[in-house]
């Protein structure tokens, strides 16, 4: 890891439709990694109304991202409590896969190579790479990844599971998803996201008793009667 | 076939049970009765020991279950009172916990608690019409069958968001791809097929099968030096006779 504090890249945050869309690209500002972070953060707890965050990468910064930690962003994302999307066109790499990888649906392209290559250098993975890597494609492939250095293609990330979809266009795929669960409950989303999350750490009967729970908590709550009402009357909930 | 389940079929044959979820009308829609019903079938088989397989699988052609029967939500008195319910019949854990091996025989519409229904089954047979889908989120719900649990144990975690956040649907061969189901056969080929999967499993050693179902738990659930050492007495008691 090269200790950068200046950016060859930045943060442009913007909101439509329930999303909060966090587009990295190359050239825009003076930032450092500290106020790229901060950026985020602050964007995201001004966007009281999102239902989801967006966070794509131009393939322009694609390259910079992966030699670069922002510091404190994989917690952070790990620990946000709406759905969280990621796509790039580019390769993903290091910090960058670490960074796509505390998102919780992953766009990517055919065309990209994905890999922990920290290896090569005589390095570790030093934000979570380890275990964010194991819980997608499992201790197998991880340990493939993480002691050699592999880097799989497009087609192998989708079929181990490190990445949701493949598109020749990974943005507007990832928007279109974005959008799409941006209509549904906010705390429908939230709460699948907490208990798919504790199913990690909980036995499995520990982990329904909180889906349950949550399940009630969810009762008399505006969206959950609107969207019983769209269903008794046989239309979209999103109509 | 007549049955004293308002919304199930329920038949023994031989050391094979099979629940057939009927109310075809609905695409088997699981509500209230359903449940009442699953529970005192369930709890039958739990009492028969020459049981050793059960086969669930769904009236009608047009699915196996389209989820639970939203029609009932919010009869509830108070979410306390659901809560209450919820785990004085749980339903869902009587199956997870059944002694037999299960083996859920689907077709056409999997959705919702359907699927949940599904997955806490040991084996599922997909025929090539089947639709899954997750849509809760939509409607301002989540699972409440325990989906939330079993998607990420049986297909990973970055899948079971995507299925659950996305609501999106998949057909068989998808599901067979991410592991969803693991066997997948032609529609009219279905019955005779998990019929004939069910009577292999009925055939093996039940104590054996017991065993080794604890142990798949225990793997996914337990800290790998505990699995492990588990898993070295069960073997050593089988190879010696021995109850554990």
């Amino acid at each position: 890891m090269i200790d950068v504090i200046d950016c060859e890249f930045g943060v442009s945050p913007e909101e439509y439709g329930g999303v909060l869309d966090i587009p990295f690209t190359s050239g825009v500002g003076e930032y450092t990694v500290q106020s790229i972070s901060q950026t985020i953060k602050t964007a995201a707890g001004r966007s009281g109304n999102s239902k989801v965050l967006f966070l794509n990468i131009v393939q322009d910064a694609v390259e910079a991202t992966s030699r670069v930690r922002l510091p404190g962003i994989v917690d952070w994302l790990i620990g946000y409590p709406q759905p969280t999307i990621f796509s790039t066109q580019g390769d993903l790499r290091d910090s960058g896969l670490e960074l796509a990888m505390a998102c919780d649906i992953r766009v990517g392209s055919s065309s990209a190579t994905y890999g922990m290559t920290n290896i090569a250098r005589g390095q570790m993975p030093n934000d979570g790479g380890v275990r964010l890597l194991t819980r997608l494609v499992g201790p197998g492939i991880a340990t493939d990844m993480l002691l050699t250095g592999r880097e799989l293609n497009g087609k192998e990330a989708l079929d181990y599971a490190l990445v949701n979809y493949l598109s020749d266009d990974p943005v507007v795929k990832a928007k279109e998803l974005a959008l799409t669960i941006a209509s549904h409950g906010k705390l429908a989303s939230q709460y699948v996201k907490e208990a798919v999350n504790g199913a990690g750490d909980l036995t499995f009967e520990q982990g329904a008793r909180l889906e349950a729970d949550l399940s009630f908590m969810l009762h008399g709550t505006p969206e959950r009667e609107a969207g019983l009402a769209a269903f008794r009357e046989g239309r979209d909930p999103q109509k | 076939m007549s049955s004293p389940w308002e919304t199930l079929l329920f038949d023994v044959d031989d050391a094979i049970a099979t629940i057939t979820l009927n109310r075809p009308d609905v695409i088997n829609a699981y509500n209230i009765q359903m449940r009442d019903d699953l529970w005192d079938v369930l709890g039958a088989i739990g009492d028969m020991p020459d049981v050793r397989a059960v086969i669930i699988n769904g009236a009608g052609d047009r699915g196996f279950c389209a989820g639970a029967d939203l029609t009932e939500f919010g009869t509830a008195p108070s979410p306390g009172v659901a809560r209450q319910v919820r785990w004085e019949q749980d339903v869902f854990g009587r199956l997870a916990n059944l002694n037999a091996v299960t083996v859920a025989s689907l077709h056409g519409h999997v959705i919702g608690s359907g699927l949940e229904i599904a997955m806490l089954c040991d084996i599922r047979v997909a025929a090539d019409d089947c639709r899954f889908r997750m849509p809760e989120t939509k409607y301002g719900l989540i699972p409440a069958a325990t989906g939330t649990q079993s998607l990420p144990r049986h297909i990973r975690h970055g899948r079971a968001l995507d299925l659950l956040l996305s609501g999106k649907m998949i057909n068989t061969d998808e599901a067979l791809k991410m592991g969803l189901v693991q066997r997948t056969i032609n529609r009219e080929n279905l019955d005779r097929y998990s019929r004939g999967l069910a009577s292999e499993l009925a055939a093996l050693e039940s104590t054996v099968i017991e065993r080794v179902r604890r142990l798949i738990s225990n793997a996914v659930d337990m800290p790998a030096a505990q699995a492990r050492q588990i898993e070295l007495t069960l073997s050593r008691s089988a190879q010696t006779g021995s109850q554990f």
